[in-house]
């Protein structure tokens, strides 16, 4: 039988794999939408198949949330969990991400300003959002790499 | 922990030593099970502190657990 820290390790894991599914799947659907948005090809019935996705993404986003918050409430009341779980591998993981998640905003910034010279944006804040959105992504994708590696 | 920095270290020995699977050595320290591999595989280097914690479950110097390769 393994120990409780390695136990909430792996469900923090696997709780963390769900959220970034979710994210994931709704950065997808939000820059699919906003693209056939943007070049006006987004039809009826496609502008609903998006929002459902991005309905599902969001629960599946709320679901991995709570199990987080469940694996946090737990280890923050343990000592022995809290130090183990946040150790400074961890904790180092976590600083190296922001690096990916602030390169994943540029990314996002510099694909906004090419889709801008090619054709002229209408929804300037939903591009804006749409680098934070993408930032937020590379910063859990890449601390999901760095904490598998 | 910077690129081509390297360290090479006696943990799995002295795990062998004291009959101590990686999750006992990571729950003496404080650490998860994979903080312990990452370090025995020379992926990470651990800070100072750390190393002197596990010299000291090991009941031995810093110098005798990490070196730097030649």
């Amino acid at each position: 039988m393994s120990s409780p820290v390695e136990t909430y390790d792996r469900l923090r894991r696997r709780y963390f794999l769900v959220y970034l599914v979710g994210q994931v799947s709704f950065l997808a659907a939000w820059i699919a939408r906003l693209i056939m948005r943007e070049t006006s090809v987004l039809r009826a019935w496609l502008d609903t198949a998006f929002a459902l996705l991005l309905l599902l993404s969001v629960l599946v986003l709320f679901y991995s949330f709570l199990g987080l918050n469940k694996v946090r409430k737990a280890v923050i009341s343990d000592p022995d969990l809290r130090e183990a779980l946040y150790d400074e591998l961890v904790r180092l993981n976590w600083e190296r991400a922001w690096k990916y998640g602030f390169l994943a905003v540029m990314a996002g910034l510099a694909f906004f300003a090419v889709f801008n010279f090619l054709s002229p944006v209408k929804d300037v804040f939903a591009f804006i959002l749409t680098a934070f959105f993408a930032g937020a992504s590379g910063y859990t994708f890449a601390f999901y790499r760095l904490d598998r590696s | 922990m910077h690129r081509g920095e390297r360290l090479t270290n006696t943990l799995k020995v002295q795990r062998a030593r004291m009959d101590w699977s990686q999750e006992e050595l990571a729950r003496r320290i404080g650490v998860t099970r994979k903080t312990v591999n990452t370090i025995e595989n020379g992926v990470y280097i651990p800070s100072t502190y750390l190393a002197l914690k596990m010299a000291k479950v090991f009941e031995m110097t810093v110098e005798e657990l990490f070196q730097i390769p030649e």
